[in-house]
């Protein structure tokens, strides 16, 4: 047979483009969807086999995990807002030697500024300090807000920050008049 | 809008394609016959929130099990050492008056010819001639070698009402990439 192209649907070569991305990024898994509590539920289950695949000290496979819940929760709880797009992205890529977990997701462009002076905050930390913010927002917690809980998310990022090692980098970029768009990318070696 | 977070990888180049093919859930990674169930219910998280008709999401969700099915039974087996090549994509996207359910998957180059085809047979029926083939087949089921009895395909286009889309793309060592589209009108 010849090696080539059979297609009754031409736009289809957008899906072979999409899979040669994916393949180019050593993408291991990825979605993109509405992503709420019993979605999370799935998705780790699904990525927890992804993982146990995978050819890496258990350690490793822990912290991965590990990031993939906090990631997701982190999603989970700053995708509230009622109107708007909802689709959020979760992706992990195998990098060198080490893993990349990528998450997008849509919030409330109110509360950019608290994300963004949380996630300086944890960067900003050493280790011990880290665990000392987190007592602190454990504490916090009792003062729980009705639609965003600043302080639930901060707990979410530095579990992150602290699995990963603080080797992690965040965008936040506004998106429409009451929408931003918020990137983060952990590092996991 | 640009979705940088490093250098090297963009997430916007991701965006970008599924912005333009109006992708509402998809999903790229391993696949296994007992990942369906959780594949279905992220999806009737997906259709809950964008408030689709019953009726149309019953006929998606029937598609999504035979469609993810295919894959399980066609997949290339891939060793090891090129597991990165063997994932396989599963997108639902919504355009104007319909919903596409999108696999992708490498097979070998000798179930090309058989997968497709399957489809152009089915594609060339009406719903009558589509019945009585189920009919034909269930009668006269065996199962094949790649672990079907040959009504995965009769029984997407029935529920479809549609004609099957397919794309073989020549992949690395021999392979193929094959892609089905099936659409369900609203």
């Amino acid at each position: 047979m010849v090696h080539q192209i059979i297609s009754n649907n031409p736009i289809l070569e957008d899906v072979v483009l999409f899979h040669k991305k994916m393949n180019h990024h050593n993408f291991i898994f990825m979605y993109r969807g509405y992503i709420s509590h019993p979605v999370v539920k799935n998705l780790l289950s699904l990525a927890e086999r992804k993982i146990d695949l995978l050819q890496e000290a258990d350690i490793v496979k822990r912290k991965i995990f590990g990031v993939m819940v906090d990631c997701l929760q982190t999603i989970c709880t700053h995708d509230k807002k009622p109107s708007g797009k909802k689709e959020s992205l979760f992706m992990i890529s195998k990098s060198g030697s080490g893993y990349i977990i990528y998450t997008g997701s849509y919030m409330d462009a109110k509360h950019e500024s608290g994300i963004k002076e949380a996630l300086d905050h944890i960067l900003g930390l050493s280790a011990d300090s880290l665990s000392a913010l987190k007592k602190e927002k454990l504490v916090d917690l009792k003062n729980f807000e009705e639609d965003f809980d600043l302080d639930h998310a901060t707990i979410g990022l530095i579990n992150i920050a602290k699995r990963s090692g603080q080797n992690l980098n965040y965008q936040i970029e506004r998106t429409g008049q009451e929408q931003s768009f918020f990137s983060l990318q952990v590092s996991i070696n | 809008m640009e979705l940088h977070v490093n250098n090297n990888i963009s997430l916007n180049e991701f965006y970008e394609l599924m912005e333009k093919h109006e992708v509402i859930m998809v999903y790229g990674g391993e696949f296994s016959q007992d990942m369906t169930k959780s594949f279905l219910a992220m999806a009737e998280t997906t259709f809950h929130n964008i408030q689709a008709n019953e009726t149309v999401v019953k006929k998606v969700y029937n598609i999504m099990m035979e469609a993810l099915q295919n894959i399980c039974k066609h997949e290339f087996k891939i060793t090891d050492e090129c597991q990165m090549k063997k994932d396989s994509i599963f997108m639902i996207a919504e355009n104007n008056n319909e919903y596409q359910v999108i696999t992708g998957n490498v097979i070998k180059p000798e179930i090309l010819e058989i997968i497709k085809s399957k489809i152009d047979t089915v594609n060339a029926l009406d719903q009558e001639g589509l019945k009585a083939m189920y009919k034909e087949a269930r009668l006269n089921s065996t199962i094949s070698s790649v672990g079907g009895a040959g009504l995965g395909f009769i029984d997407i286009a029935r529920k479809s009402g549609n004609r099957i889309s397919y794309h073989f793309s020549p992949v690395e060592g021999g392979l193929y990439y094959f892609i089905q589209m099936v659409t369900v009108t609203k």
